[in-house]
């Protein structure tokens, strides 16, 4: 802990000194001499011993130059057998090298069997290349560098989504590798209209995110209003994709979520077809999906693995348990401190007295038990696994029934809130559930202030807000401004058969299906940059 | 308004912990009222308004309160004052809790000050958010309203749960009882009708019924029986229907559920039973000779339940006796009712929102001078019964004398 | 006018449910029409058609003007300015009597000992609040709400059939008071209110997004409003009858107490309180914003938004304060109802003539 901590620390200072010099003055060129290039790159990475120099030469003509990669995050194969190995063994070929301005041209089209190389001029492209894990080789009296493309190194490997778990349906999630996660969102759509825009964020981190859409079926304006916005972001570091949600999103006093994030593939690919722009981030298996509607937010991808009637319904259930897990505990608290009349004699007697000896009032009860239910959650979910089952068990029985015995909390409210935490279970998204958590407590301090007029008043301006909600600019509440053809998808699953627009609010207007080969050519992505595989 | 969302969140916050707030009642500091009872104070203005009160730890009966045992399931405290409303506020000097009437279901008027009227009782009950409108309303029948709610009844609660459930049950399947709430007898009150209230009395000693021991052994000290409706003249009680007649009331007034009527059996009286399952009645007005004539249509529907003598339903013909024998027993039975009511002049079957209904312009004239016309009217009684099964069996076992 | 206020028909047909049914549903109409108010509805509805489709004709002529705009261009800005102000002031008025109405009827029925002031001030920050976000998130708040009021009033017209509370003869004798009387409930008791309210929306058609249909959509919603209306108070008669109605100062809260549907279906009172919490809170809403809208226009205030605060302030006063019982609020109701609304309706009718005269000579004198 404390090392990394040191590292991390050395880092950011070495860092910042890069960026100051190279923000003081005009960039910086690759020096003839070879040997001031190795030893420079040295050190400007601060002599690390994962820095890999290896100095050969290359040809008859005995050309020196020198390879430098980070150890760890290239893929030592292919610089041993494409880099390494085709320009030490395989270029025996007595060209002259020593024309200086061929060597790199040569050497590019003869010599390196990688898929992609570029060549590089200044410091900050060649210390940003090594640090990204591909390999750069220098030559003698060269001013000019080339990089080839040998990310790598260890990196997990495609597992089943923890978050998003679907009993039937595709079993991959995303990774931490940004060009994993395109490219299982490329394989499944093939369309040429598919298009990925790479950008650079952070100024230390310089992560790389990428925002990925549909042309013709995503309106353009949001595209241009999603470029804007991660261009104009100004940060020393990007730490995920919940730290661009924030940069991005488009209000930031609400405790709703207004950018989707999935780390399942095919929810991501569902979207990006409806007509939504999904934006990777390197680093993170979250991938965001913009706009978002509050709706969205309670589909599972699994509504559309299962038949639509049992899909319909299982959606019907997640709306119910919504208004349980947000109204619960206000309702029992208005019912019972403000319109006894409205419950059922024999229940109303029962209640009277089980509270009989309960000696707080129903909303301080509520607060107390609603409070212990989320420090168990948040116990079980930080635990490791195996304890984390414990913390339930001692919660639950020990303290739920003691709790009841004790006559500190009537058993109607312990059935109360535990059916409100389960209820907000079902939600989804755990950012969704945290957002109507929080609410839920607003809307049990209007119920034991005003009982049911205190509810209906706080819904009021529950909603008022979230129809001031928008997400990249596109209402929050999409069920108004209401395009009757997009609600068919809204609030539940349709057939798929029946579902084959795309909502309206953000499709372009002008959308046609294309086929590969009258479609436009799609050479102007740069995505091959991010993909790693090479173009086709 | 960014800035001053957590001040108002924290001034909610401290708006909850004042004392107080307004109208948020804790469950434990409320008194339940089941049932409400009204008397006349002898030589006096004043009303004694006895409360009914529910302990819910006797009742429930849960593990949670601990002890419920020793507790009775209800106290009835009353007071004494000029109006009903001072007097259930006054009853709060001697209730250690709020009192909550929401869950009164049960508003009981002793028969002394029924006789002496009622038209006064109900304003409370339509301007008052709490009390429900659809609380049931009996008379206490030679006994104090009071007496009546310190009963201790068996298998129910308490007096007023067990009156309305039994009032219920009664007029549902006997019959000669009437479930009557408040907005009902204030419908009649307001118009040119008269209410009519079904009462209850106790059978046994009612000093005795007020203690626990009441439940110790059975059959019970004191217990509640329904029995009887009272038909008012100007708001004041005046007399009683009883057995048939106050059938024949509830027929007429189209609230016959279910009954059983018993019919002769060739010579033996009463030995046949059918049980009447449905049945609606059809109150009609016309002028003739400028005169109103009130028309009742009564079509029922019944099965032979049980028969003391060999009959044999295979045959159309004593099916079509049953039924005219069934029809005549109602439209005897209506009549008798008709009869006292007119008696009494009072008219309880809603005749008068009738006319008012279909003939306006007739009604405006006779409206002053309504109940003396209503007790000459003439009332034609037509009455379509049908027999439709005989239960398990047709034929009975018993032999017929005639083989 | 700009995108960022553009209300979709949709949205339109929404409000003017909701700003219909708002009060009226609730409270007794008609001022004591009894059994046949049902009908007074059905007759009152074709005048507030007519009302609409003049409220729509102003739009169409001045399409990026509000009521105060179109006042001062017909009859100049020297008169044209205090008529405007008066309908600010019947605006103001009319959303704090709302109001009123709401906070006393959720005393009576549930809040006895809830200070009046808290419970408007709680009412009057919700509209606030939206009127701040603006027309658009307004439209789309009632969007949602008209479906929650729907399942209300399903909910509810459920319980009370199935109960078996509704006796038809009580809406007899049809017509027993004659024609005459039924009409004269209708015109203007009823025309006025809730139909002549309808004035509201000479501040709120011009943000409509398809205009073409703005008529068509209004006219089914006051149609399906009527119908609503009418069928809930033929519901109520039906349930309490007249007698009971015409005494009551909240039928519909009469009714579902008297509703029994099961043992554990007992009282659906909350059912009432939250339909007239919805209600009263888009007709007040709908009456502030036009009312800040004529404001702003009037007093060439930029950002009306702003606006909502010193409106919304006002009309909390004007409520606690316009009348200090609740007979004389109603008194004072029907003063609106009988002379307030009838003149501003019928400036409306006389702006028109203006309006078509001064067409018809300048059109003369071009030709």
């Amino acid at each position: 802990m404390m090392f990394s901590k040191n590292l991390y620390r050395n880092k950011k200072k070495i860092h910042q000194k890069t960026g100051d010099e190279s923000g003081r003055g005009a960039k910086l060129f690759l020096s003839p001499v070879l040997a001031d290039n190795l030893a420079h790159i040295q050190n400007e990475l601060g002599n690390s011993p994962d820095i890999i120099v290896k100095l050969f030469e290359i040809g008859t003509s005995r050309t020196q130059a020198g390879a430098v990669y980070v150890d760890g995050i290239t893929d030592k194969n292919m610089v041993n057998q494409y880099i390494l190995h085709s320009l030490m063994l395989e270029t025996h070929a007595g060209v002259s090298l020593e024309q200086d301005q061929n060597v790199l041209a040569f050497i590019n089209a003869n010599a390196l069997t990688l898929g992609e190389v570029i060549v590089l001029k200044d410091w900050d492209s060649v210390i940003l290349s090594v640090l990204s894990g591909n390999t750069v080789i220098f030559f003698e009296s060269t001013e000019e560098a080339l990089s080839g493309n040998t990310k790598g190194g260890e990196q997990r490997s495609i597992t089943e989504s923890s978050t998003e778990v679907v009993i039937r349906g595709p079993k991959d999630g995303f990774t931490e590798s940004i060009g994993t996660n395109v490219s299982l969102v490329r394989r499944r759509i093939k369309s040429s209209n598919i298009r990925l825009e790479p950008f650079k964020i952070g100024l230390v981190t310089q992560t790389n995110v990428a925002i990925m859409y549909i042309q013709g079926t995503v309106e353009d304006s949001l595209v241009q209003e999603i470029r804007i916005r991660l261009q104009n972001i100004r940060i020393e570091a990007l730490a995920g994709s919940e730290h661009l949600e924030e940069l991005i999103q488009d209000q930031r006093m609400t405790p709703f979520p207004t950018i989707m994030n999935s780390e399942r593939p095919d929810t991501a690919t569902g979207y990006i077809l409806d007509g939504r722009i999904a934006i990777f981030v390197d680093g993170t298996p979250f991938c965001l999906i913009a706009p978002a509607t509050f709706f969205m937010y309670f589909k599972s991808v699994e509504d559309y693995y299962q038949r639509p009637e049992a899909a319909v319904i299982i959606q019907l259930l997640r709306y119910a348990a919504l208004i349980i897990s947000l109204f619960g505990p206000s309702i029992y608290i208005a019912a019972i401190t403000f319109h006894q009349e409205m419950i059922p004699t024999p229940l109303l007697l029962s209640l009277a007295a089980q509270r009989e000896s309960v000696p707080f009032p129903a909303f301080l009860e509520a607060l107390m038990m609603e409070f212990a239910f989320e420090i168990l959650r948040e116990a079980g979910i930080r635990m490791p696994r195996a304890i984390g089952q414990a913390v339930s068990i001692v919660g639950a029985l020990v303290l739920g029934q003691a709790a009841v015995e004790a006559g500190i909390v009537s058993s109607a409210m312990v059935i109360v809130v535990a059916l409100t935490g389960i209820s907000s279970f079902s939600t989804p998204s755990y950012n969704m559930a945290l957002a109507i958590r929080l609410i839920r407590f607003g809307m049990m301090a209007a119920a034991a202030l005003l009982g049911f007029y205190g509810i209906a008043i706080f819904s009021i301006f529950l909603i008022g807000h979230l129809c001031g909600l928008a997400s990249l600019g596109v209402p929050y509440m999409s069920l108004s401004p209401y395009v009757p053809e997009d609600q068919r998808d809204t609030l539940f699953g349709q057939p798929l058969m029946t579902n084959a627009s795309n909502p309206e609010l953000t499709a372009n207007s002008n959308r046609h299906v294309t086929n590969g080969e009258d479609a436009p050519s799609s050479s102007d992505s740069p995505l091959n940059h991010l993909n790693g595989s090479g173009s086709e | 308004m960014k800035t001053s969302r957590p001040f108002i969140f924290l001034m909610l916050f401290s708006l909850l912990f004042l004392p107080g707030c307004w109208n948020s009642r804790e469950l434990r500091d409320l008194a339940i009222v089941s049932g409400i009872g009204i008397d006349k104070v002898p030589d006096s203005n004043e009303y004694r308004v006895s409360l009914q009160i529910v302990n819910p730890n006797a009742v429930a009966g849960s593990k949670a309160g601990g002890g419920g045992q020793g507790m009775l399931p209800s106290i009835v405290y009353s007071s004494v004052d000029h109006t009903l409303f001072s007097a259930m506020r006054k009853t709060s000097q001697k209730v250690p809790r709020r009192l909550f009437y929401a869950h009164s279901q049960l508003f009981i008027i002793g028969e002394t000050l029924a006789k002496e009227g009622i038209n006064e009782l109900f304003d409370m009950y339509e301007r008052s958010h709490e009390l429900r409108l659809n609380t049931s309303v009996v008379i206490s029948r030679g006994i104090e309203a009071e007496a009546l709610l310190n009963v201790l009844p068996p298998l129910q609660t308490t007096s007023a749960v067990a009156i309305t459930n039994g009032l219920k049950v009664a007029s549902d399947t006997w019959a000669r009882s009437l479930d009557k709430d408040i907005t009902d007898i204030v419908k009649s009150l307001s118009g040119s009708g008269e209410p009519i209230i079904s009462g209850v009395r106790v059978v046994g000693d009612p000093n005795k019924g007020k203690k626990r021991s009441n439940l110790e052994q059975t059959p019970p000290l004191a217990n509640l029986e329904v029995k009887g409706i009272a038909i008012f003249t100007d708001g004041k009680l005046t007399d009683w229907l009883e057995g048939k007649a106050a059938r024949g009331a509830v027929w007429a007034l189209n609230n016959m559920k279910s009954t059983i009527v018993n019919m002769n059996c060739d010579d033996k009286k009463e030995k046949i039973s059918i049980e009447v399952i449905r049945s609606t009645t059809k109150l009609r007005t016309v002028m003739r000779n400028g005169k109103p004539v009130f028309l009742i249509q009564v079509k029922e529907e019944g099965n032979l339940s049980e028969a003391l003598c060999p009959i044999n339903p295979d045959k159309r013909e004593v099916m079509v006796k049953l039924q005219k024998q069934l029809a005549d027993e109602t439209k005897k039975e209506i009549e008798l009712a008709i009869k006292t009511t007119q008696q009494k002049k009072s008219d309880v079957f809603g005749f008068s929102t009738e006319m008012e209904r279909t003939h306006p312009k007739e009604w405006k004239k006779m409206k002053k001078n309504w109940p003396v016309i209503y007790s000459q009217s003439e009332v034609e009684i037509s009455v379509e019964a049908y027999i439709r099964r005989t239960g398990l069996r047709i034929k009975s076992y018993l032999k017929s004398g005639d083989g | 006018m700009s995108k960022m206020s553009a209300i979709s028909p949709t949205q339109l047909f929404a409000m003017i449910i909701l700003f219909e049914l708002g009060t009226a549903l609730v409270v007794p109409i008609g001022l004591g029409a009894g059994t046949n108010a049902w009908l007074s509805i059905l007759l009152a509805m074709p005048g507030g058609i007519i009302l609409y489709i003049l409220i729509v004709y102003f739009d169409k002529q001045y399409p990026t003007l509000i009521l105060s705009g179109y006042i001062r261009k017909i009859v100049g800005a020297y008169i044209g300015w205090p008529i405007s102000l008066l309908y600010l002031v019947f605006f103001i008025y009319n959303s704090a009597r709302n109001l009123r109405e709401a906070g006393d009827l959720l005393i009576t029925s549930s809040y006895d000992q809830t200070p009046v002031v808290f419970i408007h001030a709680v009412m009057i920050s919700a509209v606030i609040y939206v009127i701040h976000k603006g027309i658009k998130v307004l439209f789309r708040v009632g969007e949602i709400y008209i479906l929650i009021m729907l399942s209300l009033g399903i909910i509810s017209n459920i319980a009370v059939i199935f109960s078996g509370a509704i006796d038809i003869r009580n809406l007899l004798p049809i017509l027993g008071e004659g024609w005459i009387s039924t009409i004269r409930n209708a015109y203007p008791n009823i025309f006025m209110f809730p139909f002549g309210e309808l004035i509201c929306f000479t501040t709120i058609l011009t943000h409509l997004k398809q205009k073409k249909i703005a008529r068509k959509t209004g006219i089914l919603a006051i149609i399906a409003s009527t119908i609503l209306l009418s069928m809930t108070h033929a519901i109520e008669v039906a349930v309490i009858g007249a007698g009971v109605y015409n005494r009551t100062t909240f039928p519909l809260f009469t009714v579902i107490t008297t509703v029994e549907l099961a043992e554990y279906l007992q009282r659906l009172d909350s059912f009432v309180i939250l339909a007239l919490i919805i209600g009263v809170f888009f007709k007040m809403t709908i009456y502030a914003y036009a009312a800040s809208a004529i404001a702003a226009d009037i007093f060439s205030f930029q950002e009306q938004r702003k606006l909502a605060y010193p409106v919304g302030v006002i009309i909390f006063l004007v409520s606690v304060l316009s009348a200090w019982s609740f007979p004389e609020h109603n008194n004072e109701g029907a003063t609106v109802v009988n002379i307030v609304l009838p003149v501003l309706v019928a400036i409306l009718v006389l702006l028109l003539f203006i309006h078509l005269i001064k067409k018809r000579f300048m059109t003369d004198r071009t030709i």
